[in-house]
C-alpha cells in the first residue's frame, strides 16, 4: 500500500474501533441498567456513533469539546477510557469524577472534554467561553459544541451565537439532529430551518449525512483548520438517528415513532456496518480482522464492566470534598472555620 | 497611608490592580468598556486594558455569564459585571446549575476562577426590577462564595480577594454606596473571605448588619448610647463562608442579637443566622433573636412607600431597647 | 454464559412491576430481541426482550407477580441441557426475600406495637399542673447553675419571661443568710497528716464543688479561692482535675484553718464558704442570699460538703 494509503487506513480502522467501542460501551451501559444494576438515569447514544467519532477524529487533545446528557459516545471518541467510564457510571471513587457525575455530567480534562450537561443546551456558553480563551490567551486550539436539534429551543445558544460570531471565536456548533426532542418528533418543534438559524448570524452553516463517518470527519477537518486559521465559527447540522428511546426505560414509544421505522434505520443506516462494508470494499480490511476487532472490543468492554461493578465507592468522607477548590471539606468552611 | 476615596474608586481600583497584575483577568459585561456602566464605577478601564479586556457584551445576560464561565474553566478570570442585581434571575442556570457545580460534578478536575459583580439596595426610586436584593438567593447554593462589602475599604479587600479565588464569587455592592467615601490604605491589602469585623464593641445587645445595613446598624447603636445601652455591631462582611465565630462568640457575651440585611425577611439571610444564633448559642440568649429584613412586598416605586420597606435605625434602635429592657417579644 | 433476567427499571418512578404475561415459557429457545415477558408500567404495558440468545430458565416470577425492580426472575442458558426448573409461586413467599416480609410487617402491625396516647397525656397535664416558668435560656440556666427555683421567684411576683437581669435584681432584694455546721476533723487530719503532698486548701475546693455538682446536679463547677491578703484564684473543676472550660464561680472559699479567725462574709451578695478549725473541729460558715441559692438547697449543700469532710475517701472515690 502507499503510504497516503497506509496513514488513511489506519484512520479509517481507528474510527471504524472507535465507534464498535461506543456500540459496545452503550451495550453493556443498557444491560447494567436495565438489570438495575446502575443507579439513576441514563440516555443512549447507539446509533449516532459517526457523529461523535467523525468531528472528534478531526480534534487533537487540546481541542476542547463540551457535551450533552446522550454523552457517553463524545466521551469515548474524544478518549477516554472504558474502565473508568463504568466506574463513573456506576459511583465508583475510580471515575472520571469519583462518582460525583455520573452518566450526564462525565468531564475527562486530559483529553479536552469539558464535561457533559444534563440541561438541555447549557454548554452553548462554556463552549463558546472556552474559544474565548483560545483567542484571547493564543492558543490555537479549537472548541466543539455538540446539542441535540432539542437544544435548538433553548434561547441560550442564540445569544452565545451572535457573540461568537460578533467576535470570530474558534467554536463549531454541531448539532445532532436525531428527530426527536425528547418524546417529540423534531417537525413539531423546529420552526423553518436549523442552518438558517444560524446564517441569520452570518455563520457558515454546513449540513452533513450524520450517519457517514468519513463526510462527517472530512467536514469536521476542514472547519476546524479554518476554525484555526481565524476563519470561525461555524455551524454543522448532522442528520442521524438514536436507536435507543429518549432514556433507558423509554421503552413504548409507538406514540411517537413507529417500531418500522427504527429498523429501517438499523438495516439501511447503521454507521458501523455501512462503514464495515466500505472498509471491506476498498480492501482496508478483511472480514475476519473487523469481526475480530469486535470480539476483541466485546472482551475488553466486558472486562470493564467487571471491573467497575467489583471497585469501591467513594468513602463516605468525600461527600462534602470538591465543592470549593483549595477548600479540603465545606460545611466547616462555610460555617467560618480557617483553612 | 490612607486617604478617602469612594466605594466606586475602591472598586475601580481593585480590578485595575489585579488587571495589572494578572494577564488573565478580564472584564465582560454591558457597556463596561467606553460607558463604565450606569454607576460610572469602571470609567478608565478600557483606556488601560483595551477593548481585548475589558469586553463589551450585548444585552445578554444568561449569554455573556455562560461564556465567561466557559472562559473561566479554560484558563481566564473572568470579572462579569451584572449591572442591576435584578437581573440575576437571568443567569441563574448558568451560575447556579453550571459555574457552582463545575468543580463537585467533575470530581475537582475542573473549576471556575469567576467574579460575579452586582448590586443591590432600595431607596433609588427604580421600582421592583432594580431594586432587588437578591443575595440570599446566590447564598443558598453551594459551591458559591458570597461576599458583601459595607465600605470602600471592605470592597475593595473583598473584590481582589475574589479575583484571586479559583472559585466563583459572588460580590454585591450597594448601589446607594458607590459615593460614600471611606479611608482606604494606599498599600495594597487583602481581606479574605471569611472574616467578620466587629465595627464597635458594646455589652449589651450585638446588631449584625450586612452591606449598607451595617451603618444602618452603627447609627442605631449612637442612638443607643445616648440612651445608656451599650451595642455591639458586627458586619459579617462575606455570607459564604460565614464568621460563625466572630458572631457566635459577640452574642454569647451580651446574650441578646439583632440581624439587620436588605433582603427580604421571609426565608432570608437574617433568618438563617438567626437560626445558627439559636442553635449554637441558645443558653446564652436573654431574649429572642430579631429579624430585620426588606419587607415582603415588592420594592414599590412611591418614595412614600419605598421607605418603609427597608429597616431604619430608629427601627433598630427600638428594637434593641425592648430586648434589652426585657419586653416579651410578642410586644414588639 | 449464561446471562441474567431482571426486572428491569420501568422508568423514573416506578420501583416494580406485576408480570402481565410470559410470552415464552421455562425451557423454550428465546433469540435475542425477541420479547419474553410483558410488564405492567404506570403508563402501559411494555415487552421485555432477550438480551441474548438461548433458553429461558429457572422462571422465578409467575404472572400476576408484582416483582420489584431489579429482582431476579430467570436466567437464560446457553444450552437447552443447563435448563433448570421454574420455581413460581414459592420464590415470592421465601424467607430471604426481605423486601416481600418487611412490607408484609408494615401492612399488619400488630396490636400491641401500636402506640397508646395514655401516657403522653399524663405527661402533658403534670406539666400544666406544676406551670412552666417562662424564662430566657441564659436565665434558665444561670438559675440551675446558682441553685434558684424560677418557682420561687414566680411566687415572689418577678414578671414572666424572666430574664438574667430579673435574677440579679430578686438578689439584689432578698434575705442575706448564714448557715453554720461543725463536723467531726478526724479523717480529713489524718489524711493532711500523712500526704506531705495534699493542699488542704485545694481539697476544700473540691469538696465544695463536688457537693455542689451533687446537690444541683450540674456538670461543670467553678469555684473561687480567696484568702485574707485579698488574693483570688479561680478553680475550674477542682473534684474533676481542673479539667473544662471557665465559667462564673458558684461560690467563693475562704479557708481560715491556721487562723483564730472563725468567720468572713464579704457583703458582695455573693455566696461564701467559710472553713475555720476549732478544738470541736472543722467549722463550716456558709453566706448566701436566698435569692440566688433557695434554703433549702443551701442546706443540703452544707450537709454534702461536711459528708465529705468527714468521709474524705467518699470524694476521693
Amino acid at each position: 500500500m502507499p503510504r497516503d494509503k497506509k496513514a488513511n487506513a489506519e484512520a479509517y480502522l481507528r474510527m471504524y474501533r472507535q465507534m464498535v467501542r461506543i456500540r459496545a460501551f452503550e451495550d453493556n451501559a443498557n444491560q447494567l441498567y436495565l438489570n438495575a444494576k446502575m443507579p439513576g438515569l441514563t440516555h443512549m447514544y447507539s446509533g449516532q456513533e459517526a457523529v461523535a467519532v467523525g468531528i472528534c477524529e478531526a480534534l487533537t487533545d487540546e481541542d476542547r469539546i463540551t457535551s450533552t446528557h446522550r454523552g457517553h459516545g463524545h466521551c469515548l471518541a474524544k478518549g477516554a477510557e472504558l474502565k473508568l467510564m463504568f466506574c463513573e457510571l456506576l459511583g465508583k471513587e475510580e471515575g472520571y469524577c469519583r462518582g460525583k457525575g455520573g452518566s450526564m455530567h462525565i468531564a475527562d480534562q486530559a483529553h479536552g472534554n469539558l464535561g457533559a450537561n444534563a440541561i438541555v443546551g447549557g454548554s452553548a456558553g462554556i463552549a463558546t467561553g472556552a474559544a474565548l480563551s483560545a483567542k484571547r490567551l493564543g492558543r490555537n486550539y479549537v472548541t466543539v459544541c455538540f446539542f441535540g436539534d432539542g437544544a435548538t429551543a433553548q434561547g441560550l445558544w442564540y445569544e452565545v451565537m451572535n457573540m461568537a460570531a460578533l467576535w470570530k471565536l474558534p467554536v463549531i456548533y454541531a448539532c445532532e439532529n436525531n428527530g426527536y426532542s425528547e418524546y417529540t418528533p423534531t417537525d413539531e418543534v423546529v420552526a423553518g430551518s436549523l442552518t438558517a438559524r444560524a446564517e441569520a448570524f452570518a455563520i457558515e452553516a454546513h449540513q452533513v449525512d450524520g450517519q457517514d463517518v468519513l463526510a462527517v470527519n472530512k467536514c469536521a477537518t476542514e472547519l476546524a483548520e479554518r476554525c484555526r486559521r481565524g476563519e470561525g465559527p461555524f455551524f454543522i447540522e448532522l442528520e442521524t438517528y438514536r436507536y435507543h428511546g429518549h432514556h433507558v426505560g423509554d421503552i413504548n414509544r409507538d406514540y411517537y415513532r413507529s417500531k418500522e421505522e427504527e429498523a429501517r434505520w438499523k438495516a439501511d443506516r447503521d454507521p458501523i456496518i455501512n462503514f464495515g462494508r466500505w472498509l471491506l470494499s476498498e480492501g482496508v480490511a478483511t472480514k475476519e480482522e473487523l469481526a475480530a476487532i469486535g470480539s476483541e472490543i466485546g472482551d475488553e468492554a466486558a472486562a470493564a464492566v467487571e471491573y467497575a461493578l467489583a471497585a469501591p465507592y467513594p468513602d463516605a468522607i468525600e461527600v462534602d470534598m470538591h465543592v470549593f477548590k483549595g477548600v479540603e471539606h465545606a460545611l466547616p468552611y462555610m460555617s467560618g472555620a480557617r483553612q | 497611608m490612607t486617604r478617602e476615596i469612594t466605594l466606586s474608586q475602591a472598586v475601580n481600583e481593585a480590578i485595575a490592580e489585579e488587571m495589572r497584575r494578572d494577564e488573565t483577568v478580564i472584564l465582560v459585561g454591558e457597556d463596561v468598556a467606553e460607558a463604565g456602566t450606569p454607576f460610572k464605577v469602571l470609567s478608565g478601564l478600557v483606556e488601560e486594558f483595551g477593548t481585548d479586556r475589558v469586553i463589551d457584551t450585548p444585552i445578554a445576560e444568561p449569554g455573556f455569564m455562560g461564556i465567561a464561565v466557559g472562559a473561566a474553566m479554560t484558563g481566564l478570570r473572568p470579572i462579569v459585571d451584572l449591572m442591576f442585581g435584578d437581573f440575576l434571575y437571568l443567569v441563574m442556570d448558568q451560575l447556579c446549575n453550571q459555574a457552582a457545580k463545575t468543580h463537585y460534578m467533575s470530581g475537582g478536575k475542573l473549576n471556575v476562577p469567576l467574579v460575579l459583580r452586582t448590586n443591590l439596595g432600595a431607596t433609588r426610586r427604580s421600582a421592583a426590577q432594580h431594586s432587588q436584593s437578591l443575595h440570599a438567593l446566590v447564598a443558598h447554593i453551594p459551591g458559591l462564595k458570597v461576599a458583601m462589602p459595607s465600605s470602600a475599604y471592605e470592597a475593595k479587600g473583598l473584590l481582589k480577594a475574589a479575583i484571586r479565588d479559583d472559585n466563583p464569587v459572588v460580590i454585591f455592592e450597594d448601589k446607594l454606596m458607590y459615593q460614600d467615601k471611606a479611608p482606604v490604605p494606599e498599600e495594597e491589602y487583602l481581606l479574605p473571605l471569611g472574616e467578620a469585623a466587629i465595627l464597635r464593641e458594646g455589652l449589651e445587645v450585638t446588631l449584625i448588619g450586612t452591606s449598607s445595613m451595617r451603618q444602618v446598624c452603627e447609627k442605631a447603636a449612637e442612638i443607643l448610647e445616648a440612651d445608656g445601652i451599650s451595642a455591639e455591631v458586627v458586619d459579617p462582611r462575606t455570607l459564604v463562608p460565614l464568621d460563625e465565630g466572630t458572631i457566635l462568640g459577640s452574642v454569647r457575651k451580651t446574650s441578646r442579637a439583632i440581624v439587620v440585611d436588605e433582603g427580604h425577611q421571609n426565608f432570608g439571610v437574617t433568618a438563617e443566622i438567626a437560626a445558627r444564633i439559636s442553635e449554637k448559642a441558645f443558653y446564652h440568649l436573654d431574649a429572642p433573636v430579631i429579624r430585620m429584613g426588606a419587607m415582603d412586598v415588592p420594592v414599590p416605586f412611591s418614595p412614600a412607600l419605598e421607605d418603609l420597606t427597608v429597616p431604619t435605625p430608629e427601627a433598630v434602635a427600638a428594637n434593641a431597647r425592648a430586648l434589652v429592657r426585657g419586653v416579651p417579644v410578642h410586644a414588639l | 454464559m449464561p446471562c441474567e433476567v431482571r426486572m428491569p427499571q420501568l422508568g423514573m418512578v416506578q420501583d416494580s412491576g406485576v408480570i402481565t404475561a410470559w410470552l415464552k415459557r421455562n425451557g423454550d429457545p428465546v433469540k435475542a430481541g425477541e420479547p419474553i415477558f410483558e410488564v405492567e408500567t404506570d403508563k402501559a404495558t411494555m415487552e421485555v426482550e432477550a438480551a441474548t440468545d438461548g433458553y429461558l430458565s429457572g422462571v422465578k416470577a409467575a404472572e400476576g407477580d408484582d416483582v420489584p425492580v431489579g429482582d431476579l426472575i430467570a436466567m437464560i442458558v446457553e444450552a437447552e441441557g443447563d435448563v433448570e426448573e421454574a420455581s413460581t409461586g414459592a420464590s415470592v413467599t421465601e424467607p430471604e426475600d426481605v423486601a416481600v416480609v418487611e412490607a408484609a410487617l408494615r401492612s399488619e402491625p400488630k396490636p400491641e406495637m401500636r402506640p397508646t396516647s395514655a401516657p403522653l397525656e399524663r405527661a402533658m397535664s403534670k406539666s400544666v399542673a406544676f406551670g412552666r416558668v417562662l424564662a430566657s435560656p441564659k436565665a434558665r440556666r444561670l438559675a440551675t447553675k446558682r441553685g434558684i427555683d424560677l418557682h420561687q421567684l414566680r411566687a415572689q411576683g418577678v414578671a414572666e419571661p424572666i430574664h438574667v437581669a430579673d435574677l440579679d435584681a430578686a438578689f439584689a432584694v432578698g434575705r442575706n443568710s448564714l448557715l453554720s455546721a461543725v463536723v467531726d476533723p478526724t479523717a480529713f487530719d489524718e489524711i493532711l497528716d500523712r500526704s506531705r503532698t495534699a493542699n488542704r486548701t485545694r481539697l476544700l475546693a473540691s469538696f465544695a464543688a463536688g457537693a455542689w455538682r451533687a446537690t444541683f446536679d450540674v456538670s461543670s463547677v467553678s469555684v473561687t479561692i480567696e484568702d485574707l491578703d485579698g488574693q483570688r484564684e479561680v478553680v475550674i473543676n477542682p473534684d474533676r482535675g481542673g479539667a473544662g472550660v471557665a465559667e462564673d464561680p458558684v461560690l467563693t472559699l475562704v479557708d481560715l484553718c491556721g487562723t483564730r479567725i472563725n468567720g468572713y462574709v464579704p457583703m458582695d451578695g455573693g455566696v461564701t464558704l467559710c472553713v475555720a478549725r476549732s478544738a470541736a473541729g472543722y467549722g463550716l460558715l456558709l453566706a448566701f442570699p436566698e435569692s440566688r441559692l433557695a434554703l433549702p438547697g443551701a442546706a443540703a449543700l452544707v450537709e454534702e460538703i461536711a459528708v465529705r469532710i468527714e468521709n474524705p475517701l467518699l470524694q476521693l472515690l
